[in-house]
């Protein structure tokens, strides 16, 4: 009986772990991808020639995938490990390369935003950007099935 | 006296199957007598190198570096665990003192330096196709990579999988031993983008389910299937509406220069990798790469729900 009542003890810890995730990160989280991926949207399709080329809104692009980068370091909170979310368990034990590569993107768009000046510039230099979503994907987010 | 027929007739047959299973799982060569010399071209082997992903398994881990080919990354599979063993130039934990043919009979037919077969973890079924001066300019180009001196790990192998000779029987199923023949009634591109895809590119490989004993189901190659390694579901590359349809031929040459997806996700996972490699082919490459996708049959396959 008393092994049944720690076994309940502990399935309530357990649940009360999960009830208390910090679900407004996770849902920062969720958003600053988004918000990535949108920017990436118009500039990636001016590269591959299915839009017209468009300075303006490539360099809002590029300012606002380094703003969100930055951001990135600030939505990955010890309490938001759990819950519904994509981000794998590694992503909050090895913060120091994880934020290193949200640095490298946000000087990736930084950078990008002098080097991009016409059609050309955007085809040699987008990918130097969007090449860095994988580095982290491929390590710390959930393979999609 | 009837017994001792019974016994007579059944070490008789455990010696026949036992004759059997020698003669059948045999290593063939696809290269006996050494090759004529032949100047390298290390560009192409380079080539060779990028869409052959090497650097995916083979490259040593925790670092950046694709160049540093030292292994040690472990597979875990459904058959047990394999170790990526060393590939770089040193000559006693690299493939530095390795013959050219040996490493053509590696490539094009699963069999190690000392006669032994290979595990088709290293994806030979794919690599078979490749055209012979395609394979000896990646080994030309290999050897121009540094040397790591990381000794090898033995795989983690259960019984039955742990006995070598059987990968015979294997391959005997699995493994024709043809190289790419081009299709005359296609376009240059459509074929080059056969090759890539097929023969080095080994697309197939993860793109596709896998029966029980580990070889692609031919019915529903490029469907999708399960992760090897139990990561969530590889996804569908043919163009049905359970894979590509909706991507144009300009959309998936895209992917394997950026890593972005159609509705500009990025690929994650072991694609990442992929992707490092793929970015650096020509443009010409991968047009003809996503062509050959477009021009697959559509075939269904999505991920259990």
């Amino acid at each position: 009986m008393l092994r049944v009542i720690a076994g309940l003890a502990a399935l309530a810890v357990g649940a009360t772990v999960v009830l208390a995730q910090n679900t407004a990160a996770i849902k920062q989280r969720q958003d600053a991808m988004k918000a990535l991926g949108a920017a990436a949207k118009e500039p990636s399709q001016m590269a591959k020639g299915e839009a017209k080329f468009d300075l303006a809104k490539v360099q809002a692009s590029l300012k606002s995938i380094e703003a969100t980068a930055i951001k990135g370091k600030t939505v990955f909170p010890d309490d938001s490990k759990g819950g519904d979310s994509a981000a794998l368990p590694i992503a909050f034990t090895d913060k120091a390369d994880l934020f290193a590569k949200f640095d490298k993107l946000a000087a990736a768009a930084k950078a990008a935003q002098a080097a991009i000046k016409d059609e050309a510039s955007l085809k040699a230099e987008w990918t130097k950007v969007v090449s860095n979503c994988g580095g982290c994907h491929k390590v710390y987010r959930k393979p999609k099935s | 006296m009837r017994l001792r027929s019974i016994v007579v007739l059944i070490l008789a047959l455990a010696f026949a199957g036992a004759v059997a299973f020698y003669v059948l799982t045999i290593p063939t060569l696809a290269v006996k007598a050494p090759l004529p010399a032949r100047t390298a071209d290390l560009a192409n082997g380079e080539t060779m190198f990028h869409i052959g992903g090497c650097a995916s398994c083979h490259a040593t881990p925790k670092q950046e570096d694709q160049r540093r080919l030292g292994g040690g990354l472990a597979l875990a599979t459904p058959f047990g665990t394999f170790m990526v063993p060393n590939i770089s130039s040193d000559a006693k934990n690299g493939i530095g003192a390795w013959t050219e043919e040996a490493f053509v009979n590696a490539m094009l037919r699963g069999v190690g330096r000392n006669g032994e077969h290979l595990y088709p973890a290293f994806p030979y079924t794919s690599y078979q196709r490749m055209a012979l001066d395609d394979v000896r300019d990646l080994f030309a180009f290999l050897k121009t990579l540094p040397a790591e001196t990381t000794p090898s790990a033995p795989h983690q192998l259960p019984f039955p999988f742990n006995v070598r000779r059987g990968l015979g029987l294997w391959q005997l199923i699995y493994l024709d031993g043809r190289s790419f023949a081009p299709d005359p009634g296609k376009s240059a591109e459509l074929n080059r983008g056969a090759y890539l895809v097929e023969g080095p590119g080994h697309c197939a490989e993860c793109h596709s389910p896998r029966d029980l004993f580990g070889g692609i189901v031919t019915a529903r190659r490029f469907a999708g299937g399960p992760d090897a390694e139990g990561k969530g579901w590889v996804p569908n590359i043919t163009p049905h509406a359970d894979g590509l349809a909706e991507w144009s031929a300009k959309d998936i040459a895209y992917l394997l220069e950026s890593g972005l997806t159609r509705d500009s996700d990025s690929v994650g996972s072991t694609m990442a990798d992929v992707v490092l490699n793929t970015a650096k082919l020509s443009p010409a490459d991968r047009a003809a790469m996503a062509a050959y996708l477009k021009s697959l049959p559509p075939r269904p396959g999505k991920p259990p729900k």
